[in-house]
């Protein structure tokens, strides 16, 4: 049987739920060896003919679906800036500021006249910082945010108005104003925070597996997007951390040094997986970084930490030392190799 | 097939055709049709309900505001494809290369429940985030003679030799660990009996 037949086959078995163990071996190894446009027809050939596949969702989850879709659509236009990362980084910073700046004034500006200017009622303010930056910048209502690399924050243009509402990937500070009638709400893809006037950090990467919020002072209610029961108040000197597969959160004690680092232009790893520590330096310093070592050591769990005065040859340096590794530079991309 | 559905097919075009121009009636129509369909594929395919109501949303999402872009002479639900497809192949290649993916596709293949249990029972996810959590139960020595038994299959006697003890005690341990996630996993303790206890 010719490979394409073959998955024809193998595609067939494992949706009516009748593979074998050999069979969806075969079927990875075929799977792997395609990309995506390979894959294509096959699975296309099964979407279009077969209309009555079971599990159908429960009208529960229909319900859910719908919402989300029509929240979703519903959000208005939103104000893209496009960053870029071959700047140098001071000419960048300065130009991320710059750029803050005069849509803060804009917003500013657009708060206090929007009475009648009902075409942009319903748009958005976006504020995305590119890897290799960061910025520091005051919402409408005063509360002060400063963004780690390759964070966004979005909110309405009506801001303030009736709520005080941002949505929000990334790393950040927080120093929210305080006012007790109008809550100040984050809302990221896995957590909702709620407060009326503290000062927190919130770690929401949408493509990092961690989700955590650490609190300064005051007192905060966080809640699971996916696991809505699921609410606790926090204290400060503690910190919220989501298990994103099942939206459970816990809470554990932290002297909420290690989660600030990065405001003094620091990197704390405690017992970090190398993966993920490399996906931070490249944020951080906005660099690729290609790993071509041993796949095992992605695993290895790495402490240290990295001074602001430290550039990213430095920390190349202090990896290389650590681990049996070499590093070169090549096409704009640090390349580590045994 | 309903009498209503029937309908929605008949004017399909019609529909298609009124999406195109914007109007949010049409596409509510169209995603209500196709929404339980896309789910079905998405989670046969991935078995994660999980994923598969995020994957749902972003397609709808997508569809709406690339509305203009909709081709009337090509057919519809061939495009609906095409907008999840990378979404849904990516998830899918992640699930398929995990270590006890296998195992788990034997399991739901046998299992028989009634679709509304299928959130709690079937999700590969959560499998996965609670034997993670159970792990945390089991002693250093335990835990890394589970992980290269179970999940990188290494025999007994192998392990026994890398570690430097006797086959005996590894076979000791293995079972302690086993009876530790057992009892910390109640919920899931017909698919763990299924997947540990069958070798």
């Amino acid at each position: 049987m010719s490979s394409e037949n073959k998955l024809d086959y193998l595609f067939a078995r494992y949706f009516e739920r009748s593979i074998t163990p050999e069979e969806l071996t075969e079927l990875k190894a075929l799977v792997n060896k395609f990309d995506n446009e390979g894959l294509d027809e096959y699975l296309r050939s099964i979407w279009m003919n077969n209309e009555y596949l079971p599990f159908h969702p429960t009208e529960k989850q229909k319900m859910r679906m719908i919402g989300r879709i029509e929240q979703a659509i519903s959000e208005g236009k939103v104000i893209v800036i496009p960053m870029y990362r071959r700047f140098t980084r001071i000419f960048s910073r300065v130009a991320a500021i710059f750029i803050l700046a005069l849509l803060g004034g804009t917003c500013l500006y657009l708060y206090h006249n929007n009475q009648n200017l009902s075409l942009y009622r319903n748009s958005e303010i976006a504020l995305s910082v590119g890897n290799g930056q960061e910025a520091s910048f005051t919402l409408p209502d005063g509360t002060q945010v400063r963004l780690n690399s390759g964070s966004a924050l979005r909110y309405a243009n009506n801001f303030g108005e009736n709520n005080r509402y941002v949505d929000f990937s990334g790393e950040a500070f927080f120093d929210v104003k305080k006012d007790e009638d109008r809550p100040f709400v984050v809302n990221t893809k896995h957590i909702n925070i709620e407060v009326l006037g503290t000062t927190f950090n919130m770690y929401a990467y949408d493509s990092d597996e961690l989700v955590e919020m650490t609190l300064l002072t005051g007192s905060v209610k966080a809640s699971s997007k996916k696991n809505p029961e699921c609410q606790l108040l926090v204290k400060p000197n503690e910190k919220v951390i989501c298990d994103i597969s099942t939206g459970k959160l816990s809470v554990e004690q932290t002297n909420t040094q290690y989660e600030t680092a990065w405001i003094n232009g620091e990197i704390v790893f405690k017992s970090e997986r190398l993966n993920s520590v490399l996906l931070k330096l490249e944020r951080k310093y906005g660099v690729h970084i290609r790993y071509e070592g041993n796949a095992a050591l992605l695993d290895d769990r790495f402490s240290g930490r990295i001074g602001k005065d430290n550039n990213i040859g430095d920390v190349m340096k202090i990896l290389t030392n650590h681990y049996p590794l070499k590093y070169k530079y090549k096409n704009d991309t640090f390349i580590l190799s045994n | 097939m309903s009498a209503q559905d029937k309908n929605i097919l008949q004017n399909e075009t019609d529909y298609i055709k009124r999406l195109k121009e914007g109007s949010h009636e049409a596409y509510s129509v169209l995603y209500q049709f196709y929404l339980p369909q896309l789910y079905a594929f998405i989670y046969n395919m991935t078995r994660s309900a999980y994923f598969a109501e995020e994957t749902v949303q972003e397609t709808f999402v997508r569809l709406w505001k690339n509305h203009t872009e909709i081709c009337l002479e090509t057919s519809f639900k061939s495009y609906l494809f095409t907008v999840a497809r990378n979404l849904m192949l990516n998830e899918f290649r992640r699930q398929i290369n995990h270590p006890v993916f296998s195992e788990y596709v034997e399991y739901s293949n046998q299992l028989q429940l009634s679709e509304n249990e299928t959130e709690t029972y079937m999700n590969f996810n959560d499998f996965c985030a609670e034997l993670n959590k159970a792990k945390q139960k089991l002693s250093p020595r335990q835990l890394d003679i589970f992980h290269l038994h179970k999940e990188k299959g290494y025999s007994v006697q192998s392990i026994a030799k890398q570690l430097n003890i006797t086959e005996k005690s590894v076979r000791n341990q293995l079972s302690t660990a086993i009876n530790i996630l057992r009892k910390e996993m109640t919920c899931f303790s017909a698919l763990f009996v299924f997947l540990f206890l069958y070798s």
